[in-house]
């Protein structure tokens, strides 16, 4: 039984991987959205995600499968699916195969990830992942934590715009007032603030952060403080009614010193790992509330839950909720 | 001076009406604001202003 009054899983683009991890001919199951799924590179260097279990008689793909073309072959009788999911061949049956398909997800292949679109109603993609690695300079390649919270990824979002527990949960000065934007942008939120990192001296570190929300399932913090450019790229992708599979990913742009560049990288994920993790108890064990009785102090809590509805097109209480008038 | 209420926001917690009862007054069962003058005299003003403030969903603003 969830915590929560609407769907585990909001519509959006969610990420499955990261493109360096899935070379051409690769294949990968996967668990995500309460369901099956098989991720495989082929020969032409598409990413594809398709429905785990081959419609004939329910092997998983993603154990045992084999990449042939730009499509797939069971492991259990050999049936062959093209790229489109759609069978292609049934070995030995001598004619046309039979009209079958595995269901084939839309994927979104960019910043050096696969995304793969989920729509409760299988609406098409109704937005685009922001790009992000299209950019001057070199960076160093992505470094990974990765982890399973019992948690719904709204309020892992809402988490960014919490002005009010960053001095409670995490080593930080709360945000400067005049440098805390929250800009609601269609399926975008973007969260630009100021803050005072004092977990690694008194005297604090100060960053200008700026995180932009792609959905519910892309959010991206790019970090400049002096001469330092970084990114954290955090994937969260449902697995169930209760949990989220969150990663986060580290870039920045490399310092002229290939040691300070290391430091530095090993700083930032040690701090984030830490701000994260100190996050969790807080999460697992929450309770939605409906009306919460917020203060000047808290950040646009409202306002980022009445846009959030916009990524449930299979829950009635977004509609009644916004009807109340 | 003009009162503007954003519906789809307003909870009804009442923090307005504390602020300004000469302005605001709250439908229980409706769970939201009623209100009393939509264009409230001037001296209404400072308690307007701290009713947009605390408001918890900040579903309150002023138009000139």
């Amino acid at each position: 039984m969830s915590r929560y009054p609407f769907p585990a899983t909001p519509d959006g683009w969610y990420g499955v991987g990261r493109s360096d991890e899935l070379g051409a001919g690769e294949v990968k199951p996967l668990r995500h959205f309460g369901r099956d799924l098989v991720c495989f590179r082929g020969e032409d260097g598409v990413a594809r995600v398709f429905d785990g279990h081959c419609p004939h008689l329910g092997a998983h793909l993603g154990h045992g499968g084999r990449v042939v073309g730009d499509g797939i072959r069971c492991p259990f009788h050999g049936w062959r699916f093209d790229g489109a999911g759609c069978l292609a061949e049934v070995p030995g049956l001598g004619k046309k195969p039979p009209a079958v398909a595995a269901r084939s997800w839309p994927v979104s292949e960019c910043n050096g990830f696969v995304h793969v679109w989920y729509h409760a109603r299988g609406a098409a993609p109704q937005y685009e992942v922001a790009r992000f690695r299209e950019r001057e300079g070199e960076w160093t390649p992505w470094r990974t934590c990765a982890y399973r919270v019992r948690v719904h990824v709204q309020d892992l979002t809402e988490n960014i715009l919490d002005r009010a527990h960053f001095p409670n949960v995490h080593d930080m000065a709360p945000p400067d007032q005049d440098h805390f934007d929250v800009r609601f942008d269609g399926p975008r939120l973007v969260v630009e603030q100021k803050l005072k990192i004092t977990a690694v001296s008194d005297a604090g570190i100060h960053v200008l952060s700026r995180t932009t929300n792609s959905g519910p399932g892309i959010s991206v913090t790019e970090v400049h403080q002096g001469p330092l450019h970084m990114v954290n790229y955090i994937t969260q992708t449902p697995i169930d009614d209760e949990h989220t599979d969150v990663r986060i990913h580290f870039s920045m742009k490399r310092l002229p010193d290939e040691a300070a560049t290391r430091a530095v990288a090993e700083m930032n994920e040690r701090i984030t790992n830490d701000q994260f993790r100190q996050d969790v108890p807080i999460w697992e064990n929450r309770a939605w509330v409906e009306r919460p009785r917020l203060t000047e102090l808290d950040g646009p809590v409202a306002q980022y839950r009445r846009w959030y509805r916009q990524f449930y097109s299979d829950w009635d209480g977004a509609a009644v909720a916004g009807d109340a008038r | 001076m003009r009162v503007v209420v954003d519906f789809d926001l307003c909870q009804g917690h009442g923090v307005c009406k504390e602020e300004a009862p000469a302005v605001f007054d709250v439908d229980e069962r409706a769970g939201r604001v009623i209100v009393r003058t939509e264009t409230p005299p001037e001296s209404e003003r400072a308690a307007l202003t701290l009713a947009v403030r605390y408001c918890p969903t900040k579903a309150l603003r002023l138009e000139e």
